[in-house]
């Protein structure tokens, strides 16, 4: 699922090179620059953001301090990811309601953007189908988390 | 509670958050919000929790954060800094100690075309450390030399971190990258001293090797054609106001992706993953970014950097002398935090201080960069040094520790010729873009 995001978010990025690209050269070359280029950027950017995100919380890649690793045990940390999991989780949830109304409120004032007429919308879809595939990836995490507790009592 | 104390708690409460293994993103975000809201409602607080991830992730700049990502993915997958290492062997032929000293100058022009410290030292252990050690060299020049080489990636433009600083200090990218081109070009230099003056003190360090005949020397630094017409096309046509950061950025990734493509150094199948990892880098960043925002809405309202401000005026230190312990604040951070995260903490928080005092930001930029710099190869968090542990696995982490030590003289004096002549950093940005 996260892999099939990835690769939509990967598409984008490729879109969002071309079109600048034939943007510069039309304009330097042709002095014609292509209509709403910067809104097709904008657009990419948001899908390579947002429906990159989910698969950065599956592999864990977002930065983490472990540092004071060594002052805690294996089973500190256990708990501390359990806990760290559940309050990101709750967290996102959050965001993405509050995301949610943000994006409601866009789709019923019908707003677009001023060159190409994209609903704003368009904008919001990734963002809450991203914000929501995160959730369910740190949930995956938690519960492959608790598959995983270090033997107890020492 | 006052807006500062609430401050101050939520700092503190930051750090602990981060030290218990949060990702540093969310803790950001959730002392921000919660920071807000105990300061003004939580009715505002979610309001900023729900545009900042939509006005964060659609702004035009930001776009040049992927696209300088791709381009130096696809160069260091290309195997580019092969060519690069060779052409640097041929100009330093002869001395003693010249694979480290051409490794030195290898990361600088491979820094020239990618914006990632660590991509740049991963890329040169696995062409140069093993080479080094071929020819007879101790393992603590050989990694002390790809560790520091690897910082010049993020002084020297493209760099990510610039980026992110000129996101959040509000500064022109294009002056920033203007700005590190001849501090970095200054530490290449000094890195390339603290080698000469290794093998001088040590000769069992390294030992001279075999010569090449001109012909050969001539034509590997031919070779390195591809690299300078990069840079000159990428960073040379943004200098020149041809492109903006994000064109020039654009144009970068797709010559890198038809020079490689067409020469078959890489399928497409690897081009692919290059685009799938910087979409996975980007989308870290632009998480850590949101949370970044968020957290710096909540760090104006508490009034702290104010505050700080007003508090150091009455201290009555010169600029110079409160900028000498900034530095040492940021060294001592860079113990236990990462560049971004560093510079996405503190930057709100400090920048306000730096600029009331006379400090130019974009001067302030170069520093906080060279300060990272540190950060990526002092001990203990040193990322640069565990790239090249993950690369190399049976280099010793102690003479990986030692061998980096030299090194951080240079980057030291680097800080000190900046504050003693600003003009370095802001000579090449004041002339292009008066």
């Amino acid at each position: 699922m996260s892999r099939w995001l990835a690769s939509g978010a990967a598409l984008s990025l490729i879109v969002m090179m071309i079109v600048t690209v034939c943007d510069v050269t039309a304009r330097n070359l042709l002095n014609r620059p292509i209509l709403g280029a910067t809104e097709i950027v904008q657009l990419t950017l948001v899908y390579v953001v947002f429906l990159g995100i989910p698969e950065t919380f599956l592999k864990r890649s977002h930065v983490t301090v472990d540092v004071a690793d060594h002052l805690f045990g294996p089973r500190v940390i256990y708990w501390l990811n359990l806990v760290g999991g559940m309050a990101t989780s709750a967290l996102l949830v959050v965001m993405v309601w509050m995301m949610w109304v943000n994006a409601q409120d866009a789709y019923e004032m019908g707003d677009t953007t001023s060159d190409l007429s994209i609903p704003l919308s368009v904008f919001w879809a990734p963002i809450l189908v991203g914000g929501g595939c995160s959730i369910v990836a740190v949930l995956v995490l938690i519960g492959r988390d608790l598959g995983q507790r270090p033997a107890g009592g020492q | 509670m006052s807006p500062q104390v609430v401050g101050l708690v939520g700092m503190a409460s930051l750090l602990v958050l981060i030290f218990i293994r949060l990702p540093v993103a969310v803790a950001l975000i959730a002392v921000g919000l919660f920071g807000y809201a105990a300061i003004d409602g939580w009715g505002k607080a979610l309001l900023i929790l729900g545009s900042t991830p939509f006005d964060i992730a659609s702004g035009y700049a930001l776009s040049v954060v992927p696209l300088f990502i791709l381009m130096g993915q696809i160069t260091s997958e290309a195997g580019m800094s092969a060519k690069l290492f060779s052409g640097a062997k041929s100009l330093f032929n002869g001395f003693r100690g010249a694979e480290a000293m051409a490794t030195i100058g290898a990361c600088a022009g491979f820094g020239a075309i990618c914006g990632s410290s660590l991509a740049t030292a991963a890329t040169m252990s696995r062409l140069a450390i093993p080479e080094m050690r071929k020819a007879g060299y101790d393992d603590r020049l050989s990694t002390g030399a790809v560790a520091a080489g690897g910082t010049l990636g993020i002084l020297l433009p493209p760099s990510i971190i610039f980026i992110v600083y000129a996101i959040i200090a509000r500064q022109s990218v294009a002056k920033l990258f203007a700005a590190g081109l001849l501090p970095g070009l200054v530490l290449t230099v000094l890195y390339m001293a603290v080698v000469v003056l290794l093998v001088t003190l040590r000769p069992s360090l390294a030992i001279a090797g075999d010569r090449l005949s001109w012909r050969k020397r001539l034509r590997n630094l031919g070779d390195t054609w591809e690299i300078a017409l990069l840079f000159g096309l990428a960073i040379g046509g943004m200098y020149l106001g041809w492109f903006s950061p994000t064109e020039a950025a654009a144009i970068g990734a797709t010559c890198a992706a038809v020079l490689s493509l067409a020469s078959r150094r890489i399928s497409v199948a690897q081009f692919w993953d290059c685009v799938v990892r910087t979409v996975r880098t980007t989308a870290m960043l632009f998480f850590i970014m949101i949370g970044a925002f968020v957290f710096s809405y909540f760090v104006v309202l508490t009034q702290l950097p104010a505050s700080l401000v007003t508090f150091v005026g009455h201290l009555g230190l010169s600029p110079i002398a409160m900028m000498v312990t900034l530095i040492g604040v940021y060294i001592i951070l860079g113990c236990f935090l990462d560049g971004i995260g560093m510079m996405l903490v503190t930057v709100p928080i400090f920048f306000p201080l730096v600029v009331q005092n006379g400090f130019d930001p974009v001067w302030f930029g170069v520093i906080l960069v060279v300060v990272v710099e540190m950060g990526l190869i002092h001990p203990p968090v040193g990322m640069n040094l565990f790239v090249i542990r993950a690369e190399i696995p049976d280099v010793s982490l102690k003479a990986v520790y030692l061998g980096v030590l030299p090194f951080l003289a240079a980057q030291a004096i680097l800080i000190a010729l900046l504050l003693a002549f600003p003009k370095m950093a802001t000579w090449l940005p004041d002339l292009l873009y008066p």
